[in-house]
């Protein structure tokens, strides 16, 4: 018992000196851009094996925090920094940079066996009030809406909130996920729910609705038709330097933004 | 409170016991609630045992050699879980480390030294709700005391293994306290008389005769406090954890992946529960495994000991 | 001999410097919980800007809990009755649970069994939160849909049932010692009047370990309201007084998890209410604790006599 005890301890700290040292580079923020962010590192790390990442996605606000704070050196976020939070980084004495990496669109999604297949700003608006509450009111079967919503302060739900709800409040039987994988997840479980998610974030078992008629797709968010995009942005603070810089501008370059449209994103170039 | 039940034993006694149908029905209503007891009983089991069951079908196929020694791949999608054992080792060992001899030493005062009076009391209310504080908000305070750099004097450590390690061994202080009292209670005082008699002083008699023979059950709760480390998830959210950090901390100021907290991480904020599945179940397996296997090892500890007391 | 009796002085003194580390870190506990909770009641600054606080009595009785929003609101109350509502229905299934559990251990088993179901009884207490909250979330959410005909396979009593479990191990091992510490005299009493072991159980060691039992009901509830995992993973999170056991709800620790990662460091209201939250929740514990403490002390039983 205590050898084995001694031999795993021994085993760890060995493990830990052969592993640390390299330059790491740290990044949190939001679970919208953590997919693409974490394709991105896998490649990254591809090219340049000495480099050594620590992601943590727990929402936007952590992006801004850590940016704030000096806890992290790249801060994701799939809204832009509020005011206050800018006036708060420059208190700290740090300008934070901001690069916009992609644009996404904010997809209504269904359950597969869902008959409805279109919906309207305004039918969703009035779903997530429950002014609209079976599913035959919007062309589907009878029974009644399941509402599927983010968690009020993420990125995702500022970006809803201000575009299809028009800033106004949702109907407070709506269930609050805390990301946007769980959303997909939920939904794909659910046959009465409704959701939404990022476009990087559709997959066979959910399916999308076009809104206002327009598909979401990497084509109608660059040209701006579709209705629902915003910009995912990555913050540093101070113009970033060494490693961190050579890490976004491989993010900008051709070969970052293609693995961005690989995850579901619609590119910037 | 005696008045009522004297007299509802008349009521009974005059039953006359042992004859005729009232008896029978009587036999009939203690076996029917008897029953009722082991079908509790069974319920209990048989949540432990579906619970555990799911982890080990489902988790069992996703466990391998390579899933526990090597690095998560693919932003987490693939790979082992190497980095969140080892963060998991890192968080409870440290954090025991830190509790162990603090919560020792306030057993030996609470048993050996203190006479019951107001301060005693005080102790031990602090202690019974140290123990009743919700994990989220020993993981609030440790975020606002170790975490956070700011005017109110927070310590300013970052999220990193020391702040977790800190943040847990509060935590677990009352679990250790707890154990280390009740072993020393069960060092008979006649050790104690016999040590004094001879003339030692009761700082010797505590470290050469209470604390060895104290020793195993000491050790009982020592295990029992790193399975509770282990398996805490929101205590180490704000202060420890990172979602996706697949090399080792090289120092304590570094953030750690850890095996509660991958969980919750994978099944709920990854960019794929469904695909992540089988990596779910076969981390929640190891931890399972984890935490109940060193809880066994405490049972049985335990129940060894008892017997050569007894 | 003087130094040697001023050094058992200096020991002693050091071992009560150890035994006031609780007192500090609960001390240090409220000390954070109350600055950081402050400002939501009495306003700030952020950043040259001025923000007014809200009344108290809002805060706990409001009922809207809309924290982004372009008029925000902070009232507590859907929380505050998501939790209560959680704890209470898996009190319904903890305590008969717990305390038949106890009672069967106590009374009833051969030692043989009782050997077995002891460890067992442990075993399900050390389970990991999040072990148990990922169960409900895959296993028994889904199990949910397919039986009733519902919205939300995440709601109120999967939560419940999630947590009742966590709870029988706190209320039957608690139980279990006060029942055991029940004189045997009584029973013997009992028994010798006639009474069958039921009628014993019932109406002798019951009422005589009632303030253990209470104790037990009283920690085990707290132990519900304040688990995090559980309700983070399975409650469903809606801000809402429950109207049905199926409707999602979102617990005050769930509220505090959930919202914590998203809020920027003591710069908005948003942050100083999670922890105005985190304070309200540490008071309701921190009663449920005194309140076992004071049964456990007023009632306390000593041998046969006492009853």
């Amino acid at each position: 018992m205590k050898k084995l005890l001694i031999a795993f301890v021994a085993m760890a700290v060995l493990s830990v000196s052969a592993l640390a040292g390299a330059a790491e580079i740290r990044v949190k923020g939001s679970t919208t851009v953590d997919p693409a962010m974490k394709k991105l590192v896998a490649a990254y790390q591809g090219m340049h094996p000495g480099v050594n990442f620590s992601i943590s996605a727990t929402g936007s606000g952590d992006g801004a925090k850590a940016i704030i704070n000096k806890t992290a050196d790249i801060g994701m976020m799939s809204r832009d920094m509020k005011s206050a939070e800018i006036e708060k980084c420059k208190a700290n004495g740090i300008e934070p940079v901001q690069f916009v990496i992609a644009l996404d669109c904010l997809v209504p999604i269904v359950h597969p066996s869902n008959p409805v297949s279109e919906i309207t700003t305004a039918q969703l608006k009035d779903i997530y009030q429950d002014k609209i509450r079976d599913w035959k009111d919007v062309g589907g079967n009878k029974g009644m809406i399941a509402l599927f919503s983010r968690e009020t302060n993420s990125g995702t739900y500022e970006v809803w909130h201000k575009k299809v709800m028009q800033k106004e409040d949702e109907f407070d039987l709506v269930s609050r996920m805390p990301s946007n994988a769980a959303m997909a997840a939920k939904i794909a479980g659910n046959k009465k729910g409704i959701g939404y998610v990022g476009l990087g974030f559709l997959n066979p078992k959910i399916k999308a609705l076009t809104v206002n008629g327009v598909e979401a797709s990497v084509e109608t968010g660059k040209s701006g038709e579709y209705p629902l995009s915003r910009g995912l942005n990555l913050y540093t603070g101070g113009q970033p330097s060494g490693e961190t810089k050579a890490f976004i501008d491989f993010v900008m370059s051709p070969a970052g933004q293609k693995i961005i449209a690989e995850v579901g994103f619609v590119p910037m170039q | 409170m005696s008045e009522m039940v004297s007299t509802e034993m008349t009521v009974n006694g005059s039953n006359i016991p042992g004859t005729g149908t009232s008896m029978l029905r009587r036999k009939i209503t203690q076996e029917s609630w008897f029953t009722l007891f082991r079908a509790a009983v069974a319920i209990n089991g048989l949540a432990l045992f579906i619970i555990v069951g799911y982890m080990v079908y489902y988790g069992l196929p996703a466990i391998s050699w390579e899933f526990l020694t090597t690095q998560p791949t693919e932003g987490g999608l693939a790979g082992g879980i190497f980095p969140c054992i080892v963060g998991t080792f890192y968080l409870s060992l440290g954090s025991m480390a830190l509790a162990l001899p603090l919560g020792v030493a306030s057993a030996i005062y609470l048993h050996e030294y203190a006479t019951p009076g107001l301060f005693m009391r005080i102790i031990r209310l602090c202690i019974n709700n140290l123990a009743g504080v919700p994990s989220v908000v020993f993981g609030l305070f440790g975020m606002a005391f170790f975490v956070a750099a700011r005017d109110l004097g927070g310590l300013g450590m970052g999220v990193s293994v020391a702040a977790g390690c800190m943040t847990l061994a509060v935590l677990i202080l009352p679990v250790i306290i707890g154990t280390s009292e009740e072993a020393l209670r069960s060092v008979p005082d006649t050790y104690r008389e016999a040590s004094l008699g001879l003339g030692a002083t009761k700082w010797q008699t505590i470290f050469k005769v209470v604390l060895p023979s104290a020793l195993p059950g000491i050790l009982t709760g020592s295990i029992l406090s790193i399975s509770r480390a282990a398996g805490e998830t929101a205590a180490i959210m704000f202060t420890a954890a990172a979602s996706y950090n697949p090399t080792l901390p090289g120092s304590i100021f570094d953030e750690v992946m850890a095996l509660p907290y991958q969980i919750y991480s994978l099944s709920v904020s990854s960019t794929d529960p469904e695909a992540t599945l089988p990596l779910q179940y076969g981390t929640s397996l190891v931890l399972v495994a984890l935490v109940l296997g060193m809880n066994l090892i405490a049972i049985l500890l335990r129940s060894r000991l008892r017997k050569k007391l007894s | 001999m003087l130094s040697r009796s001023l050094k058992e002085k200096v020991i002693r003194i050091g071992f009560l410097a150890c035994a006031s580390a609780s007192i500090l870190a609960l001390g240090l506990i409220m000390y954070f919980l109350i600055t950081e909770a402050l400002p939501t009641f009495m306003g700030f600054d952020a950043m040259g800007e001025k923000f007014s606080g809200i009344g108290f009595f809002d805060f706990i009785f409001g009922n809207q809990w809309k924290p982004v929003s372009e008029t925000p609101q902070w009232g507590i109350l859907p929380l505050i009755m998501g939790s209560v509502w959680v704890t209470l229905i898996s009190s319904v299934i903890a305590i008969p649970l717990g305390i038949m559990t106890a009672v069967y251990l106590a009374e009833i088993a051969p030692n043989k069994v009782r050997e077995i179901v002891k460890p067992m009884v442990e075993l399900l207490a050390s389970l990991p939160s999040v072990v148990i909250g990922f169960f409900g979330m895959v296993v028994v959410a889904p199990l949910l849909l397919e039986l009733f005909d519902i919205r939300f396979g995440v709601n109120m009593l999967n939560a419940s049932i999630m947590l009742a479990f966590m709870a029988v191990p706190t209320i039957t091992s608690i139980a279990e010692d006060s029942i055991h510490s029940v004189p045997d005299e009584l029973r013997e009493g009992s028994l010798a009047l006639g009474a069958t072991r039921f009628e014993t159980i019932w109406r002798v060691v019951l009422p005589a370990s009632l303030s253990g039992l209470s104790t037990a009901v009283i920690l085990g509830m707290s132990r519900s309201i304040g688990e995090t995992m559980v309700v983070l993973m399975v409650a469903g999170g809606a801000a809402r007084i429950p109207t049905s056991i199926f409707d999602p709800v979102r617990p005050m620790p769930a509220s505090i998890a959930a919202e914590m990662g998203e809020t920027s460091f003591g710069l908005e209201m948003h942050y100083f209410a999670l922890f105005a939250i985190a304070m309200v929740l540490f008071i309701i514990t921190f009663l449920f604790n005194l309140l076992a403490d004071h049964i456990a002390h007023k009632y306390k039983q000593v041998g046969s006599a006492s009853l």
